[in-house]
């Protein structure tokens, strides 16, 4: 949302057009409004949870779905509602956070190769193929167990892994964008490299990689709770969707609402991102405008 | 041609080389201390040395990196901790479950995908379409090991249809395979649908038309063979992602292959058979992709005339 | 509607007849008639011109007639007849077993109307696949004498070639040899030479004019380029927003035009006139769902007058072999400056 907003002052008149785009697409609008009432859930949790979602309770351990436990409770007697809204502030900040560390650092490091060039290009694009010659859960999962487990690592393990697709974007965007004449106009202006890259380049690539984060939040959400799932990520009693899911695996039988109601949480909330993604891109795609 | 396929052989080579680097640092930096998992828990402080210096642990960084790669060379990726065993061993007498269930994945995800795709964009807007469409979202925006927990529920516990876990027997395959596919399924109809719309508009397709082409053959002749192109990116992808995914699907299944083999042994910090396991689909991705823009410039002609331009 | 007698031009037998053809788009505007009520005649072995700028319906027309239109496009009202055969009613099938075969077209750039992954030999050897009853080895003969006919050098290697590795005359060269080689009765070409350097466009237009009169096949060649229509063509119908306001005898449109519209694509000509400064016609065609009320042209007219803005003029006999659709009667001169005062 900051992002878009600093655009919305520097080129207004296109912002607008992209923001009636989107609103025209209801699809779109749907996956913002249903993403906002899972950030709204997430950030009232406290407010909403009606138990406390580490409180065991053993009286009322695996109870299904009623009024009183609106999802049903887990064998420790938790209230499985409770947890899937204090795991949407787990899952919601490791899915942004994820992909702002993935962003920033593809970002510079992508549009400095595509600027600079020579060497530093060679350089910076063999790493990059060296990351993505390895298939990124199995990257994830040798990052995580190396710096060992726990929200902030798995959220680095996955940023790090992403960082070729911004990287990849941002410097086929600058390649571009350094062969238009306004860019060589600034340059014989006498503006330093810094001034180009923020002022001409920067703004300029923005769209696709927009869209990208907003299409990755949903993924790095879901290769989180992938890392929870096999156990590398976050554990046990910490409200995760993933390790939730993991838990329920033992209690399929009989307790299928277990594993039920926190991977319906996943879906949601990746749907909507995807809905806004696809959104975005359209909007932002001026080919497809008319 | 040849000489294309041999520079990019080449180009793979400090590729994998970086990826050793990475697989390596990343284990080194590991916590725990790999003697305790091979003498268990009351070993004594000599007999942990004493391992530390046969292993060459003592070493610096550089130098085991170094004695670590002369190794692979000789085709040796070191021994389990925990049973001896060596290494590569273990991988390969794996290696064809996994592989098995990405084919088929493959083969699944690929064929449906396709004609999921292809009808929706000739039926474009119409309520096929955007229930397709609708369901691809979903399907991407769904965990796969959600989808198997899902589909192991319904077809293994509520309808007692497949077995839920285990291999050998041909039942074995169906959870795990849909579980893998389901979601590239998704993927690749969604890539087709797009592809196929951005070629029914190009002039060649009317070209066909007026020639009197019947329109099936052109959907086939035509659209098909050059929508297919950028779809096998995808495809290759896809497959790419499988293998990594197996890691779950494994686990979840009980699929005694490559990747719950993976994760056990990071669950014992069995640190060679993980650092092995990572090299082997890694490799095994690169001369996938390589593969890919092999087979592309057979179906493109202008990527092959560009290669030959470019020598 | 016109009268009978009015809408039969110069010609003993036809081809093709067009008549009262309107091509409707559904759009998020409404319906809209890109074609409206076009009426036109094509004599067997003649070329016939269809001149306008760019909008006014000219490759509409074509597509209705090769039933290429697009999604939401479709022939509302009017009939084409082809030999006697009516096309907007005859049956899918009907209507693919004559294109590509009697009735063929030339697309505007062939640069993107080829497929790019297709030799270009087995692209044109398609269109014998499908109407004529050819063995392999005939077929692929057939193919290269055409392109031998058509001046393509090297035919033998040109027949594997694909499409990016021609240059845009080879490849316009190859589209004809597609049009040409069932020996159509009616070959519509779309701006043939539109994407072409000069040179080549000359080539290509002498080329097709001698395969069109050995074969004796009828062209309808649509183009905004009078100087195109004055080489090669026998009548010439001009066309404006999706009307033809004028139809006549090539050298008699030339030396005598009556329409103001044809006499500002006259005047813009710089051929015919040397030494003085060229005029373009003011304004721009207008868009489709700004129509005005009264004749089409009257905004851009010079002579336009209440009458012209309130009422849309009939196209009226004014010779042998001339039509207009213009209320101002006296003959306008196309060297045009007394009459512009």
């Amino acid at each position: 949302m900051e992002q878009e907003n600093k655009i919305t002052i520097k080129e207004e008149s296109y912002m607008a057009s992209v923001w009636k785009e989107f609103r025209k697409n209801r699809s779109a609008v749907a996956g913002c409004v249903i993403l906002i009432l899972i950030i709204l859930l997430a950030v009232g949790a406290d407010v909403i949870a009606p138990y406390d979602p580490y409180e065991q309770n053993y009286v009322d351990a695996l109870q299904w779905p009623s009024m009183k436990h609106l999802f049903g409770t887990d064998e420790f007697g938790r209230d499985i509602f409770s947890r899937v809204l204090y795991g949407a502030r787990i899952s919601l900040m490791v899915g942004v956070v994820s992909v702002a560390i993935s962003c920033v650092c593809g970002c510079i490091l992508g549009a400095s190769a595509g600027y600079f060039g020579n060497f530093y290009d060679a350089c910076v694009m063999r790493c990059m193929d060296v990351l993505l010659a390895i298939p990124s859960l199995l990257l994830n999962i040798s990052i995580v167990s190396a710096l060992g487990s726990g929200v902030f690592n798995m959220m680095l393990a996955v940023g790090i892994s992403n960082i070729p697709r911004y990287c990849r974007i941002m410097r086929a965007s600058v390649l571009q964008i350094k062969s238009i004449e306004y860019v060589d106009a600034a340059r014989t202006a006498g503006g330093s490299s810094r001034w180009i890259i923020t002022r001409h380049i920067i703004p300029n690539c923005l769209a696709p990689i927009i869209v990208q984060a907003t299409l990755s939040v949903g993924s790095a959400i879901i290769a989180c709770a992938g890392l929870s799932f096999i156990g590398v990520g976050i554990s046990a009693p910490t409200p995760e969707w993933g390790a939730m899911l993991s838990n329920g695996r033992d209690f399929l039988r009989g307790y299928s609402y277990i594993t039920l109601f926190p991977g319906l949480a996943i879906m949601v909330t990746v749907l909507a991102l995807n809905l806004m993604g696809d959104g975005l891109r359209d909007a932002f795609d001026p080919k497809l405008r008319r | 041609m040849i000489k294309y396929i041999v520079r990019r052989l080449i180009a793979l080579i400090p590729v994998l080389l970086g990826v050793t680097l990475i697989v390596f640092t990343l284990l080194y930096f590991t916590p725990g201390d790999p003697a305790l998992v091979m003498l268990g828990d009351e070993a004594t402080p000599e007999a942990i040395a004493q391992i530390h210096e046969e292993l060459g642990w003592n070493d610096p960084f550089w130098v085991r990196y170094f004695h670590y790669v002369v190794d692979l060379l000789h085709g040796d990726l070191g021994q389990s901790y925990t049973n001896g065993r060596p290494v590569f061993e273990l991988l390969i007498e794996r290696l064809p479950k996994t592989i098995t269930l990405a084919l088929i994945s493959t083969a699944i995800a690929v064929t449906l995908g396709i004609i999921l795709g292809i009808i929706a964009a000739i039926k474009q807007n119409s309520i096929f379409d955007n229930l397709c469409m609708l369901l691809a979202l979903v399907g991407i925006s769904m965990p796969h090991f959600w989808q198997g927990l899902l589909l192991m529920l319904l077809f293994g516990v509520k309808l007692g249809w497949l077995p839920i876990s285990g291999w050998g027997e041909v039942g074995n395959v169906i959870l795990p395979s849909l579980t893998i596919g389901l979601g590239s399924m998704a993927i690749i109809a969604r890539m087709t649908r797009s592809s196929m719309l951005e070629v029914i508009n190009q002039d060649y397709i009317n070209f066909a038309k007026a020639k009197g082409q019947k329109s099936s053959r052109i959907i086939t002749g035509h659209e098909l063979r050059n929508a297919l192109i950028p779809i096998i990116t995808t495809i290759a992808i896809q497959f790419g992602n499988m293998l990594g995914g197996s890691v779950i699907t494994e686990t979840i299944f009980a699929i005694p292959g490559v990747g719950k083999l993976m994760v056990d042994s990071i669950r014992s910090a069995n640190y060679p058979v993980v650092q092995g396991g990572v090299l082997l689909i890694a490799c095994i991705y690169c001369v996938n992709n390589l593969l890919v823009d092999v087979i592309y410039a057979f179906v493109d002609p202008r990527v092959k005339t560009n290669l030959s331009n470019a020598r | 509607m016109e009268e009978k007698k009015t809408t039969e031009p110069v010609s003993e037998q036809a081809v093709m007849t067009v008549k009262d053809l309107r091509t409707a788009l559904k759009t998020r505007q409404g319906i809209l008639y890109p074609v409206d009520g076009v009426s036109l005649e094509i004599p067997k072995g003649k070329i016939i011109g269809l001149v306008g700028e760019s909008g006014c319906g000219k490759s509409m027309m074509a597509n209705s007639i090769m039933n290429l239109l697009p999604k939401n496009g479709y022939v509302a009202e009017g009939s084409i007849l082809f030999q006697g055969k009516e096309l907007t009613t005859c049956s899918k099938e009907e209507r693919r077993k004559l294109s590509g075969n009697r009735i063929t077209l030339i697309f505007q750039d062939p640069m993107t109307s080829l497929n790019p992954v297709i030799r270009v030999g087995k692209q044109v050897e398609e269109v014998l696949k499908l109407h004529k009853n050819l063995s392999k080895e005939e077929a692929k003969k057939t193919v290269i004498q055409m392109f031998t006919d058509m001046g393509i050098p090297e035919p033998e290697r040109r027949y594997y070639s694909f499409p990016h590795e021609l240059s845009g005359g080879l490849r316009q060269r190859v589209m004809i040899s597609a049009a040409m080689i069932c020996r159509p009765d009616l070959l519509i070409a779309d701006e043939p030479t539109t994407a072409l350097d000069v040179t080549i466009e000359a080539q290509i237009l002498k080329k097709m004019k001698t395969l069109q009169k050995e074969e004796g096949t009828s062209v309808l060649l649509i183009t905004h380029d009078l100087g195109v229509v004055a080489e090669v063509c026998d009548l010439v119908y001009v066309m404006y927003a999706g009307k033809i306001v004028e139809a006549a005898d090539v050298r008699e449109l030339f030396h005598h035009p009556r329409h103001p519209y044809t006499e500002g694509l006259l005047n813009s000509l710089p051929s015919r006139n040397r030494g003085r400064r060229l005029r373009s016609i003011p304004g721009v065609v207008p868009i489709l769902t700004e129509m005005p009320e009264g004749c089409r042209f009257a905004p851009r007219c010079p002579y336009a007058t209440d009458a012209c803005r309130q009422k849309q003029p009939e196209m009226r006999q004014v010779g042998d072999s001339h039509q207009v659709r213009c209320v101002l009667d006296r003959e306008l001169i196309s060297e045009g400056g007394e009459a512009n005062g």
